[in-house]
């Protein structure tokens, strides 16, 4: 959705052209994938999934984030994510927002339309300190709240990310650790279910 | 840098819980300040927020490993904004698996947790709703303290680590 695309806008930006290179080396894409597909093939519908992960679980805690990103080549909807119960008992779709958006105040990246994403992304990257002068003083909550479904709109990579769209895992029934690899089966309205696999690491590949 | 007139919070004092790494031995209070000639990451949040806070606090390790042995005049900070479910053994297990240089801050009062938000500029709400899922919602700027209680640099959500690294550098040389 929007806040997707002024994340992907953001990372394209900021350069990190790697993520989707390397992410392309873990991709997982179903079977009725021809895992080269373009985001601007205009053929029939093809779901490209890259770049998967989830970050390791801190100890004494039993939640967990899948991150990920996703190109249909037509207009779809993720509307479901499931993993065995060796992983975990519970899965959900979950999105991270302003928690009073209708205050106008949000200090998260790219929640305030483009041109102020790019101005964090400017002081990120200048040569002294962060020009941070972020909420103009104040503090925006931001909370989780479930979602019944992702658009995925056609050629578009939506990307789950930190901040954004994540698959939350519950009640994980073994820490998430560094190298393990875990099957996720995720189901959209149209192209029916696709596994990906994860890959659980300390930080963003 | 960030503010006019930064933030200072020295006269803040949390409940502290550390029990385990460097600072497990330690005074029933915690005030906001770094110890002389380092730096103190400050951070609200709860452990079992699967998404930004251990994204912040992750990105919080990879800088630390990065910048190698000045690293050990980082500390980390944490106050709870969910303190009844982070208890304070859930607490340690939880920052040590981020560093061994914590603080693990369990507010023992509402009005703890407020007066040390206040002073930050922090603030959060937990919420159960009618389906008893507990939802949290909390402000997720990450701060960075001196030895005199004054806030250096205060980081969004979603700041780089390069950025994060470069700033750490920049500050531990001046103090």
């Amino acid at each position: 959705m929007t806040r997707s695309t002024r994340h992907q806008l953001r990372q394209t930006a900021k350069g990190f052209a790697l993520v989707a290179a390397s992410a392309l080396v873990i991709a997982s894409c179903g079977g009725d994938d021809d895992s080269s597909a373009d985001t601007d093939a205009p053929a029939g519908e093809d779901i490209t999934i890259s770049g998967a992960w989830a970050r390791t679980s801190p100890m004494s805690v039993t939640v967990g984030a899948v991150y990920m990103d996703i190109t249909a080549t037509a207009d779809d909807e993720l509307v479901g994510a499931s993993v065995d119960a060796s992983i975990a008992a519970t899965v959900e779709i979950h999105e991270t927002v302003a928690a009073d958006m209708e205050a106008g105040d949000s200090p998260m990246p790219g929640e305030e339309g483009e041109e102020a994403s790019e101005d964090t992304m400017a002081g990120d990257m200048s040569g002294g300190m962060t020009d941070d002068t972020m909420a103009g003083g104040m503090s925006g909550e931001m909370t989780m709240r479930p979602v019944s479904s992702v658009a995925l709109p056609a050629g578009e990579t939506v990307m789950l990310m930190p901040g954004g769209y994540h698959i939350m895992l519950l009640d994980l029934v073994t820490p998430l650790e560094v190298g393990q690899t875990f099957d996720v089966t995720l189901t959209f309205a149209n192209a029916g279910t696709k596994v990906v696999t994860v890959e659980v690491r300390d930080e963003a590949p | 840098m960030t503010r006019e007139q930064p933030l200072e919070v020295g006269a803040v004092e949390v409940t502290n819980v550390t029990a385990e790494g460097v600072y497990a031995d330690h005074d029933s209070t915690f005030a906001m300040k770094a110890r002389p000639g380092s730096l103190l990451v400050v951070y609200f949040g709860y452990t079992s927020c699967p998404d930004l806070c251990p994204t912040t606090l992750a990105l919080v390790r990879a800088a630390r490993r990065e910048l190698g042995g000045s690293s050990d005049r980082i500390d980390l900070a944490m106050v709870t904004v969910d303190p009844e479910r982070d208890t304070p053994e859930v607490m340690n297990g939880y920052l040590s698996s981020f560093t061994d240089r914590f603080h693990a801050l369990h507010p023992s009062s509402m009005d703890e947790l407020e007066s040390a938000e206040e002073a930050f500029l922090a603030s959060s709400t937990i919420v159960t709703d009618a389906s008893g899922r507990i939802e949290v919602g909390h402000s997720a700027t990450t701060y960075v303290v001196d030895e005199n209680g004054i806030v250096l640099v205060e980081w969004p959500f979603g700041v780089d680590k390069d950025a994060m690294i470069n700033d750490f550098r920049i500050l531990l040389d001046r103090v």
